[in-house]
């Protein structure tokens, strides 16, 4: 018979079945009797779900090695911390991983939900038990995570499900554990935040596809899908930025991005997301774009899907592919089924789309919306053609053209930079039209303090074009951001008599989405200075003899010792070294290079001395016999900015997803926001 | 009316136009073939030339350091066909004997092909292998060799 948590898994896709067809019954039929066994079933494929992964945890905690997941990709040696990652360390626990964490999200959003739209929640539970049951499927028939290990009479290893006839049960004394490379603190979170963010979209497309069913096309929908679209996209961004973290510590190459395809699959549900949180405002305020927030939100979808795709089934080669495997035909089935039906099912519903409202203006809110989708788009169109061209050029004429990283460089900085000017524009200028004379007044300060700070930025002698551009947007942004906060607060002095600080933190409060948002733009553009600092980089290769030193932009590494020693799971050869900053001592630092046993593996152990300004980035690269040993030098300034404005944008989008206060509610005279300078020119 | 929503959508094509322009040039600079060390042998001497992507296995025992920095020379191999590789930066951790290599670079004058960059998979520490022989199993490294019956 099988595992136990194998069974649990088909039990798990009966009820996820069963949940897509009473609830589409249940919606055809007006029965409220099958729309609420729906909904249990969902509930029921939940808790199984959880069953499952919870029997998987115990099987790797408990070294269970007759399980062949556990034995592949866990063992006796790594840190409880790491034995506890190997869940998702493969292709099978990862499968697992992202269909438990999608039967939690659907419970929430179903039970949260239940009340608020009644009409909208059958097709909502079927879209989310739907694509449960593909990733059951999976789990189930293609990368079963339960399979065991038997060993025939013939002395040979197997694995199957369930007990071979003439075998008996095989457990290796020990597993062959997870890769060293992916023992990082970084690693061990970064799958799920970023599973977090992929899984997280199904919500908004299942209830973009009911509203659509149902034509309930206002912006009933919408509103209950905000929240359930920031939180995935905020978990994709962070699961970046973590993924980016680890690579610049465990890899040793100086860098976070690669443009890998396994990086751009992150980065492609990213961009149109964000391009859908933004342009739901516009729908929201002027009920605009209805078709273009269709396609934004079932884009987003198809993205992750594509995205969850690329990654685990290796179709287009990549360092990170590391899952050639039989799941690809199945992801193209479901791509396919996924793209058809939301292409037919908005071509259908295009009648009930229409809406009157049209731009007035090129200077106007909405269309500084629309510059920010298009631009986005534009960077999805060029990554989503650089990844995939591999592929299609191999198809198509049977040979691989691959495009070189400068590519996604050449296309994506420039678009970056009109982004970011866009985050300093967008959110200020008025709905419908602008007038000149109220551009002036919003955009003199920022603009003058921008100019001040090119010249200064010139005066150090800064010539790189696009990190002055970017140096340059990145003042005027922070500059209409201060100036918007600082103009809210002053309103808030005078009309309450609070003090200034009181005053800013009321104004966050009281208005959480417009100020959250400006703190997520502060953390872009703290990010965007972080990037810019790539321009700034130098390197170098020195080969030492102890005693010997070089020299890099200002720092001294004098070489001073070379030792080996071992442990029961690695060698590690370490250098010692003296950093000297203008001649001052400042750090010791121990470049050094481990080579685990099992499995054989070198791993290179960064080392930094970090400052805000800059790091200074050593890697043992070479250990020779001699003792002498060849360094890779890396400066790499304002990189810490990088990681730093995660916390900035996490802290935004904190603010922007606190509850808001239930209107009418005790006390709370609904205090009404400060207009934008601009609203008050509209309305006079 | 129609000649303001003319106006706008002029504005927003030639951005739209703008974007398209930077994408397709871009791509065109930068395309490169990626081929197996086989198809490299087949290709005519003229396109072995220009900047290319080859993949193939790193020869077990093949490295030979110069002593000149981080230089080395090493073997490819894919198909019975065999490349050497000259590459002179700090090579990945992933980088062992029997890994799958990508290097991108182009072949010289001197007869090998200078690598700029150097990507590298483990050969089998990343997947599982299908089948488990237990006389494969070494009770020292605890390291399962998978079979290929």
């Amino acid at each position: 018979m099988a595992d136990i948590g194998h069974l649990i898994l088909i039990l798990a896709l009966v009820s996820s079945g069963y949940s897509v067809l009473i609830s589409l019954l249940g919606a055809r039929l007006q029965r409220e009797s099958y729309l609420q066994s729906g909904q249990h079933a969902l509930y029921a494929t939940a808790v199984l779900v959880t069953l499952s992964s919870l029997l998987l945890w115990q099987q790797i905690l408990g070294n269970d090695f007759h399980n062949e997941y556990v034995a592949s990709y866990s063992n006796r040696a790594m840190p409880a911390f790491y034995v506890f990652a190997s869940f998702w360390g493969g292709q099978k626990g990862s499968l697992l991983f992202w269909g438990w964490l999608l039967t939690i999200f659907a419970a929430l959003a179903v039970y949260l939900n239940r009340e608020k739209s009644r009409e909208l929640m059958p097709y909502v539970t079927a879209v989310l038990m739907a694509g449960s049951a593909f990733f059951l499927l999976l789990v189930i028939f293609v990368a079963p995570p339960f399979e065991k290990l038997w060993q025939m009479a013939d002395g040979h290893v197997i694995r199957a499900l369930a007990q071979p006839i003439n075998s008996i049960p095989f457990a290796p004394p020990d597993g062959k554990g997870l890769n060293p490379l992916l023992q990082h603190p970084a690693m061990v979170i970064h799958p799920p935040i970023l599973y977090l963010g992929f899984v997280g979209f199904s919500v908004p497309f299942a209830f973009a596809i009911a509203a659509l069913i149902t034509r309930q096309l206002g912006s009933q929908w919408l509103n209950l899908i905000r929240r359930w679209a920031l939180v995935p996209w905020f978990f994709l961004g962070m699961g970046m930025l973590l993924g980016g973290k680890w690579a610049y510590m465990e890899l040793g190459w100086g860098g976070y991005w690669a443009w890998d395809p396994v990086e751009n699959a992150a980065l492609m549900p990213w961009f149109v997301g964000t391009a859908f949180i933004h342009s739901i405002m516009i729908q929201e305020k002027k009920n605009m774009l209805r078709v273009w927030n269709m396609v934004l939100v079932m884009l987003t979808y198809i993205l992750c899907i594509f995205g969850t795709f690329i990654t685990r089934s290796g179709v287009v080669s990549s360092v990170h592919s590391f899952a050639k495997s039989e799941i690809a035909p199945w992801f193209v089935v479901y791509l396919v089924l996924i793209i058809a039906g939301s292409a037919i099912l908005l071509f259908k519903r295009l009648p009930d789309l229409k809406t009157d409202n049209h731009f007035d203006s090129v200077v106007s809110r909405e269309s500084a919306f629309l510059l920010n989708n298009l631009a986005f788009l534009g960077a999805l169109f060029a990554v989503f053609w650089g990844t995939i061209f591999p592929m299609v050029t191999e198809m198509v004429r049977g040979v691989k053209v691959t495009v070189a990283e400068p590519f996604f460089n050449t296309v994506t900085i420039p678009i970056g930079l009109f982004l970011l000017f866009l985050t300093g524009v967008g959110p200020l200028v008025a709905w419908r039209k602008t007038s000149n004379r109220l551009l002036k007044k919003i955009f003199l300060k920022p603009i003058l303090a921008s100019f001040v700070g090119l010249a200064i930025l010139m005066l150090f002698g800064i010539r790189h074009f696009y990190a002055l551009v970017s140096f340059t947007l990145s003042i005027f942004v922070t500059a209409t951001i201060v100036q918007e906060f600082h103009r809210g607060a002053r309103a808030r002095m005078r009309t309450n008599a609070e003090n200034y600080a009181l005053a800013l933190y009321n104004l966050l409060l009281k208005n959480k989405r417009r100020y959250g948002g400006y703190i997520v733009h502060f953390g872009i553009v703290v990010m965007f200075v972080g990037f810019t600092g790539k321009a700034f980089d130098a390197e170098k290769e020195a080969h030492l003899k102890i005693g010997e030193s070089t020299e890099l932009r200002g720092y001294r590494m004098e070489y001073l010792d070379f030792n080996v020693h071992e442990d029961d799971n690695k060698v590690v050869w370490q250098a010692t070294m003296d950093v000297y900053k203008d001649g001052e001592k400042v750090k010791t630092i121990y470049p050094n290079r481990h080579y685990y046993k099992v499995p054989e593996q070198p791993t290179t152990e960064v080392v930094l001395r970090s400052t805000l300004q800059e790091d200074l980035y050593v890697v043992l690269a070479q250990p020779n016999e001699d003792k002498s040993a060849v360094f890779k030098i890396y400066i790499n300034p304002l990189v810490n900015l990088v990681w730093l404005s995660g916390l900035v944008v996490t802290l935004g989008t904190f603010v922007t997803l606190l509850p808001d206060p239930e209107p009418g509610s005790p006390g709370k005279s609904k205090a009404r926001p400060k207009p934008r300078l601009s609203e008050v020119e509209a309305t006079a | 009316m129609s000649s303001k929503k003319t106006k706008v959508a002029i504005s927003f094509g030639i951005v739209a136009v703008l974007l398209a322009w930077l994408v397709v040039s871009g791509f065109n600079e930068n395309m490169q073939y990626f081929v197996t060390v086989t198809d490299f042998h087949k290709m005519p001497a003229s396109e072995q030339e220009q900047s290319l992507r080859v993949k193939g296995n790193l020869v077990p025992a093949s490295v030979e350091e110069t002593g000149n920095n981080l230089e080395m020379f090493f073997l490819l191999e894919e198909g019975g066909e065999q490349l050497r590789v000259r590459f002179d930066k700090e090579r990945p951790d992933t980088f062992v004997d029997g890994s799958e290599v990508v290097v991108e670079g182009k072949l010289t004058d001197k007869g090998y092909f200078a690598a700029n960059t150097l990507m590298a998979k483990c050969p089998s520490k990343y997947e599982s292998s299908d089948d488990y022989d237990v006389n494969a199993y070494d009770p020292t490294t605890h390291e399962i060799r998978g079979g290929t019956n």
